[in-house]
């Protein structure tokens, strides 16, 4: 078997949550989900013997993340696309791990959190591109790089969408 | 709603997604035997065309006709080898370019794809009609009997059926299945 890159671990372990954040953006389904998380992490691995720190690490991986993601949306051709189902599903698993909250606090959040997944899954890519960026904490200027857009798009496109996204919550 | 929900950014929001771990050492696997695959697809690549390397190294006596279907066939096969190589390439590495460039250069891909597809499509009806037709002026031209002639003719015309026919729903199917891909990303990205 040949060697893993060097910073290879450390990345997954330090990004895993973050990557894993980027395959929900583009797969409502839970299992697909899990395939296209593993295939970002493959990608990555590849992409890794390559780099040479022209770019921070989280904005070469997520710029590697997102574009396997557009690969995967070939893919949904043909599918059929079980969001409700899918969706039902994972409400269901998020509303039953946490003991820490009062149970209707925890749905309640779980179900804001599958609204905001919801919307964005709705998005033209671009926009979805941009938005999951920067509710990542990403700057405009990273957000940029690694969508090949400018700085004062990248602003317009992030004010524009935030609404759009926060009236879709408050009226669903 | 609870107030303090109302009031999440929603930043906040996306941070409370649920994740999942991955096993590394199944990662570091799966990422080691794509990489040998891809070698190993790229090696095979070139050496498609190493029969015509025959041609070179033992001095093979041709008609000039066959000398120029062997120099297209070459050449044709060099172009394509390069596309598969671009390809692989891409499916490797492609990945590092911003994504809006990305996005394009896939999209260019699933168009070509289709295109070849197409292309292919009509060479297969394309080459029945000519090899009938090229054989019915042969028969005509030697002037054979009228029956054995219509009884080759018969054969030739069977087997090139049998090998156009899937050749030809195969590469409808493929280019549909390009066209589709192509104009969904094309929808997703508008």
């Amino acid at each position: 078997m040949s060697q893993s890159p060097p910073l290879f671990e450390s990345v997954i372990k330090q990004y895993s949550p973050l990557l894993f954040r980027v395959a929900s953006t583009y797969e409502a389904n839970t299992s697909i989900q899990q395939e296209l998380f593993q295939e970002i992490c493959v990608s990555i691995w590849l992409a890794l013997k390559t780099y040479k720190g022209e770019a921070s690490v989280k904005t070469f991986i997520l710029k590697v993340a997102h574009n396997r993601c557009v690969t995967h949306i070939g893919k949904e051709v043909g599918r059929f696309k079980s969001h409700e189902a899918a969706d039902a599903a994972s409400l269901a698993d998020q509303s039953l791990f946490s003991e820490k909250l009062s149970l209707e606090n925890e749905i309640e959040r779980s179900q804001k959190v599958q609204q905001l997944l919801n919307a964005i899954r709705r998005l033209k890519l671009p926009a979805r591109q941009v938005i999951s960026l920067s509710l990542e904490g990403l700057r405009y200027e990273d957000i940029s790089e690694i969508c090949g857009i400018s700085v004062s798009n990248v602003g317009v496109t992030i004010k524009r969408v935030k609404e759009q996204l926060r009236n879709e919550i408050d009226h669903e | 709603m609870n107030k303090k929900l109302k009031n999440d950014s929603l930043e906040n929001i996306w941070q409370q997604q649920a994740t999942h771990e991955i096993d590394l050492d199944d990662i570091a696997k799966l990422a080691s035997s794509l990489q040998r695959k891809q070698r190993f697809y790229i090696a095979l690549d070139i050496l498609s065309l190493s029969p015509f390397a025959l041609l070179f190294l033992f001095d093979i006596q041709l008609s000039f006709a066959m000398k120029l279907f062997f120099t297209c066939l070459f050449v044709s096969g060099l172009v394509t080898v390069f596309y598969f190589i671009k390809l692989r390439w891409l499916a490797a590495f492609g990945d590092m370019a911003n994504t809006s460039n990305f996005a394009l250069s896939l999209l260019r891909q699933y168009q070509n794809n289709a295109r070849i597809a197409k292309i292919n499509k009509h060479l297969g009806w394309l080459s029945v009609v000519i090899c009938i037709g090229a054989a019915t002026i042969f028969q005509i031209v030697d002037d054979v009997e009228f029956t054995p002639a219509i009884k080759k003719l018969g054969i030739i015309s069977f087997i090139m059926l049998v090998v156009a026919t899937p050749w030809c729903l195969w590469a409808h199917k493929r280019q549909m299945h390009f066209q589709t891909k192509a104009e969904y990303l094309k929808n997703n990205l508008e």
